[in-house]
C-alpha cells in the first residue's frame, strides 16, 4: 500500500518533470535581448508607474500560453497549419504576414541587442553583427538541441543579478507595492508607447507560435494537461517576476538619476548596485546571451510556422533541395536582419524598442486566431476555453486595440 | 472549368425562384477514382447549414445553383462514412509524398462534369491558385500564360477519410504526371483518352452508358475500342439504341459484330436492324424505344399498358396507336391520354393521320419537319406504313446544332 502510493507520486513527480520545459522555456526566450532593453527604458522614464500593468500582463501571458500550450496537446498541430485549415488561404496570408513583419522587427531588435552589447566591450557593429549571424547558423545547424536548451536554462541564471540589485539599489518599496496594485494613467503618447512595447515584449505573436509547436514537437497528450499548465503559469510568473526586477532596478537607480536610457551603455547602470564599475560588463554579458539566443529561435520558428502554413517541408535536419522555402525564409530573416542593424547611425536602443512595439500592435491580430480556434468545439471538442480564460484572453485583446487606438488618437492630435 | 475556392459565394435558388442561402460546401463521396459530389451543404440567411442531395440540383453554374427543393424540404447536414466536406475537409489539406514529406498544401480542388455528376479530377498545388484566391486573378493568369499551373490529377492522391489530416501521394513527387490544364476539364471529351477509358471503367454502366451518349462521337469510337469487350457491350446495351447503332456504325465491322454477339438476343437484334439503315435518314437517327397502343381498348386500360411498357422506354412524350400487324393507325399525347375520361375509347380521342417520315427520310427534312409542327417526337414508318421508331427532338436538333453546343445548356436531372 505504501509503495503504491510512494510510486505514484514518484510517477507524478516524473511526469511533471517530463512535461516541464515549454513554458519556462518560452518565458525564458521571452526575457530575451529586446525585453531587457524595454523594461529598463521603460522603468528608467516611468519609474515604479507601470508595475501594475505587470501584474495584468503575468495573467494575460499565463493564460494565453496555456491557450497554445492547449491546443498544441489537442490537435498535435502548429498554430500556423491550423490557421490555414479553419480559415483558408486568405485569412492565413493575413496572420502570417502580421507574424512574419513582428518576427523580422524581433528579430532585427535580437541583432540590435547583439550590436548594443559588443558596443560595450568597444566593438563595432559591423564586426559583431555578422560574427553573430555566422554564430546563429552555427547554433541552429551544428549544435544539438538539448544542448541549446540546457544552454537557455542556464543563461536564466543571469536575470538573478537584476533580482539582487533591485534590493541592493534600496528601491522605495512602498511606492512599488502601491504601483503594482493600484493603475495609474496618463494620456500622453509616450506613456502608451511603453505601454504597447511592454506587453509586446512580454506577450509576442512568436512566443504563441512557439509554446504550440514546442508541445506538439514534445508529444505532450492532453492528458497531462495539469502538469502543463503548472509549467507554463509557473513560467508567466518567472517572466514577470524578472520584468518586475529590471523595471525596480532602473526606478530605483536610473529613474531617480532622471537619466533616459539611449544606449546600453546607460542601462547598465542599474546593475551598480550590484556589480559596481562591473556593471557594464556584466550587462553587455546578459544582453548578449539572451540576444544570440533569441536571435537563433526567432528566424526558425519564423520559417517553421510558414512553412505549415503553405505545406512546405520544413526542418534543420533536411536537405535545402528538401526544404528550399524554409531555408530561403530562415536566411532572409537573418541576412535581412543583421543588414538592416549595420546601417550607419541607426540607434540601436530605438531599433529595439519600436519593433517592441509594432509586436504589441500585431499581437491582437493572432490572439483572435487563437482564440477562434480554441473555441471552436470541432477542433478542440472539451478543451474549449472556459469563461474566465475567454474573458481573460478576449479582455487582453480589447485592452491592447484600444490602447493603439488611443495611441493613434494621441499621436493625431499632437500629444507629447 | 470549376474550382471548388469559386463555389462559395454561389447563390441558390429554389425551384419557386426564390434565394434559400449560399453555398457552403460539397459533400464528395469517397472511394470511386473520381470521387463524386452528393450533396450540396447550403447556408441559409440565418446560419444554418442543410443539404441538398444532388439529384435535387437542376443546374450548377458558376454564379448560381438552382434546386427543386424548397427550404421547408431540405434536411440538416449529416454526411457518411466515406464522404468529406470538400471545402472543410480538403481544401487547404496538407499534401504529403509517398515518403511522407510535405509537399504543399492544397491549394484548389478542380472539379469536373462527367455524364451527370459533378467530380473531383485533380488538386491544384501551384502559384498561380495561391495567388487565384488571395483575390490576384490577373497576375495569377498572366502567370498561367508563361508556365503552365500545376494540377494533380485525383487519381495519383489518396485520402482515407474526413479524420485523416493529409492527402497522400500515390506516385512519388518526381514522377506525378502533372497535367496540363486542357487534359483535365469540364467534359470527358477533354480528358485524354487513358483517363476517359479510366473514368468510364469506374462508373456504374448506366451512368457510363449515359456519359458515352454525351461525348463527341470520334472518342465514343476511341473509348469503346480500349475498353474490354465485355464491359463494352454491357455499356452499349444501356445506351439509348439510335446512340449504341451509331456507334456501331463506326467502329471496324469485325469488334462491332464481336460486341453484337456478347450482347442480350433482342437488343442486338434490334441494333442488327437500326444498323441497316443509312446514318444520314431517319432510320439511322430512330430509336426504337416508343409506346405503342391498340385502338380499341379503353383510357384506363391504355393508362395500365402505358405504365408496364414504361419500364423499358427511357423517354415518353406521344403514344403511338397500331393495329394488328405493327401499322401506324393514330397517335395519342401523354396528355391527352391522361385528361381523357376513362371509359373512352382510345380510337375516339387519337389524332388519326399523325404526320411521319420513312426510312429513308432524310435527316435535315425530319428535322425541318419536328420544327415546322413543334413536335417532340416523330414516327418512322416503312412502305407500307409499319411503325419501325421515332426520332425524338434532341436528335432531330442534333441534326442541325452539334452535341458540342448543346452541352452548354445546363443539363436537367431526373
Amino acid at each position: 500500500m505504501l509503495e503504491r502510493i510512494r510510486n505514484s507520486r514518484a510517477n507524478k513527480i516524473w511526469i511533471f518533470l517530463a512535461v516541464l520545459g515549454p513554458g519556462i522555456i518560452t518565458a525564458m526566450a521571452d526575457n530575451d535581448g529586446p525585453g531587457i532593453a524595454t523594461y529598463s527604458v521603460v522603468g528608467a522614464r516611468y519609474g515604479y508607474k507601470l508595475l501594475w500593468m505587470l501584474l495584468l500582463i503575468t495573467f494575460s501571458l499565463a493564460v494565453t500560453q496555456e491557450m497554445g500550450a492547449r491546443i498544441g496537446m489537442v490537435t498535435g498541430k502548429g498554430l500556423g497549419g491550423l490557421i490555414r485549415e479553419k480559415f483558408g488561404l486568405k485569412l492565413s496570408f493575413l496572420a502570417m504576414s502580421a507574424v512574419l513583419v513582428a518576427n523580422l522587427g524581433t528579430t532585427i531588435a535580437e541583432f540590435a541587442g547583439v550590436a548594443a552589447a559588443m558596443e560595450i566591450f568597444g566593438v563595432h557593429k559591423w564586426i559583431s553583427v555578422p560574427i553573430a549571424a555566422l554564430l546563429v547558423v552555427f547554433l541552429i545547424n551544428k549544435a544539438d538541441y538539448r544542448k541549446v536548451r540546457t544552454v537557455f536554462l542556464f543563461s536564466a541564471i543571469i536575470y538573478i543579478v537584476y533580482v539582487i540589485s533591485g534590493f541592493l539599489a534600496h528601491p522605495d518599496w512602498t511606492q512599488a507595492a502601491r504601483s503594482t496594485f493600484i493603475p495609474s494613467f496618463e494620456f500622453s503618447r509616450g506613456y502608451l508607447v511603453a505601454f504597447i512595447a511592454v506587453v509586446g515584449t512580454t506577450i509576442t505573436p512568436w512566443g504563441q507560435f512557439f509554446i504550440q509547436s514546442y508541445v506538439v514537437d514534445k508529444h505532450l497528450d492532453i492528458e497531462h494537461l495539469n502538469y502543463e499548465r503548472a509549467d507554463v503559469f509557473f513560467g508567466a510568473f518567472v517572466t514577470d517576476f524578472i520584468a518586475f526586477f529590471i523595471m525596480v532596478a532602473c526606478a530605483a537607480t536610473l529613474f531617480v538619476a532622471g537619466q533616459h536610457i539611449a544606449s546600453a551603455e546607460q542601462a547598465a547602470v542599474a546593475l551598480v548596485p550590484l556589480a559596481g564599475r562591473f556593471a557594464s560588463g556584466l550587462f553587455a554579458i546578459g544582453l548578449l546571451n539572451a540576444s544570440i539566443l533569441a536571435a537563433s529561435i526567432l528566424p526558425l520558428s519564423s520559417a517553421y510556422a510558414t512553412a505549415e502554413a503553405f505545406g512546405w517541408e520544413a526542418g534543420i535536419d533536411r536537405s535545402f533541395t528538401e526544404a528550399r522555402n524554409f531555408y530561403i525564409l530562415y536566411s532572409f530573416f537573418i541576412i535581412v536582419s543583421a543588414l538592416i542593424v549595420m546601417i550607419p547611425r541607426v540607434t540601436l536602443i530605438s531599433i529595439i524598442f519600436i519593433s517592441q512595439t509594432i509586436n504589441g500592435i500585431l499581437l491582437p491580430v493572432i490572439l483572435i486566431y487563437v482564440l477562434k480556434i480554441i473555441n471552436d468545439e470541432e477542433i478542440m471538442g472539451d478543451y474549449v476555453n472556459g469563461p474566465v480564460f475567454n474573458t481573460i484572453a478576449w479582455g487582453t485583446v480589447g485592452f491592447i486595440i484600444a490602447v493603439t487606438v488611443a495611441l493613434l488618437a494621441a499621436t493625431l492630435l499632437g500629444f507629447a | 472549368m470549376l474550382f471548388a475556392s469559386n463555389l462559395q459565394k454561389q447563390r441558390v435558388i429554389d425551384n419557386k425562384g426564390l434565394a434559400i442561402g449560399s453555398i457552403n460546401d460539397l459533400v464528395v463521396k469517397l472511394g470511386p477514382k473520381y470521387p463524386y459530389v452528393t450533396a450540396v451543404v447550403v447556408k441559409t440567411p440565418e446560419k444554418k447549414l442543410v443539404y441538398v442531395a444532388w439529384e435535387k440540383v437542376q443546374s450548377f453554374e458558376e454564379s448560381e445553383a438552382t434546386v427543386t427543393v424548397s427550404l421547408a424540404q431540405v434536411g440538416p447536414f449529416k454526411p457518411e462514412a466515406d464522404e468529406v466536406l470538400l471545402i472543410k475537409d480538403i481544401l487547404d489539406k496538407q499534401i504529403v509524398d509517398t515518403k511522407g514529406k510535405k509537399l504543399i498544401r492544397v491549394q484548389d480542388i478542380k472539379l469536373a462534369r462527367i455524364g451527370t455528376k459533378l467530380r473531383v479530377v485533380a488538386v491544384d498545388i501551384s502559384f498561380s491558385g495561391l495567388l487565384r484566391r488571395l483575390g490576384m486573378r490577373k497576375l495569377a493568369d498572366s502567370i498561367d500564360a508563361h508556365r503552365p499551373p500545376k494540377f494533380i490529377d485525383w487519381e495519383n492522391v489518396d485520402i482515407l477519410s474526413r479524420a485523416d489530416p493529409s492527402l497522400h501521394l500515390k506516385v512519388s513527387h518526381d514522377k506525378l504526371s502533372l497535367l496540363h490544364p486542357a487534359d483535365i476539364a469540364d467534359m470527358v471529351n477533354e480528358l485524354s483518352p487513358k483517363q476517359r477509358t479510366a473514368i468510364l471503367e469506374s462508373l456504374d454502366m448506366e451512368v457510363a452508358a449515359e456519359t458515352m451518349e454525351e461525348m463527341d462521337p470520334e472518342f465514343q469510337v476511341e473509348a469503346l475500342t480500349d475498353m474490354e469487350n465485355e464491359k463494352a457491350s454491357h455499356i452499349l446495351e444501356e445506351m439509348a439504341p439510335d446512340d449504341a447503332a451509331d456507334l456501331l456504325a463506326d467502329i471496324p465491322k469485325e469488334k462491332a459484330d464481336e460486341l453484337l454477339n456478347l450482347m442480350d438476343k433482342e437488343e442486338a437484334r434490334e441494333l442488327r436492324n437500326l444498323l441497316q439503315h443509312p446514318e444520314n435518314t431517319a432510320g439511322g437517327i430512330m430509336t426504337t424505344d416508343f409506346v405503342t397502343l391498340a385502338a380499341d381498348i379503353n383510357v384506363r386500360q391504355a393508362i395500365e399498358s402505358v405504365r408496364q411498357q414504361s419500364k423499358e422506354v427511357d423517354e415518353m412524350y406521344y403514344l403511338y396507336i397500331t393495329d394488328s400487324v405493327g401499322r401506324l393507325y393514330g397517335v395519342l399525347s401523354l396528355k391527352q391520354l391522361i385528361t381523357a375520361r376513362l371509359d373512352q375509347k382510345i380510337e375516339k380521342i387519337m389524332v388519326t393521320e399523325p404526320i411521319k417520315v420513312t426510312l429513308e427520310t432524310e435527316q435535315e427534312e425530319v428535322a425541318r419537319l419536328v420544327a415546322k409542327y413543334n413536335l417532340l417526337a416523330i414516327p418512322v414508318v416503312d412502305k407500307h406504313d409499319h411503325l419501325h421508331g421515332i426520332v425524338t427532338v434532341d436528335d432531330a436538333i442534333d441534326v442541325v446544332i452539334p452535341t458540342a453546343w448543346k452541352r452548354r445548356f445546363p443539363r436537367i436531372f431526373a
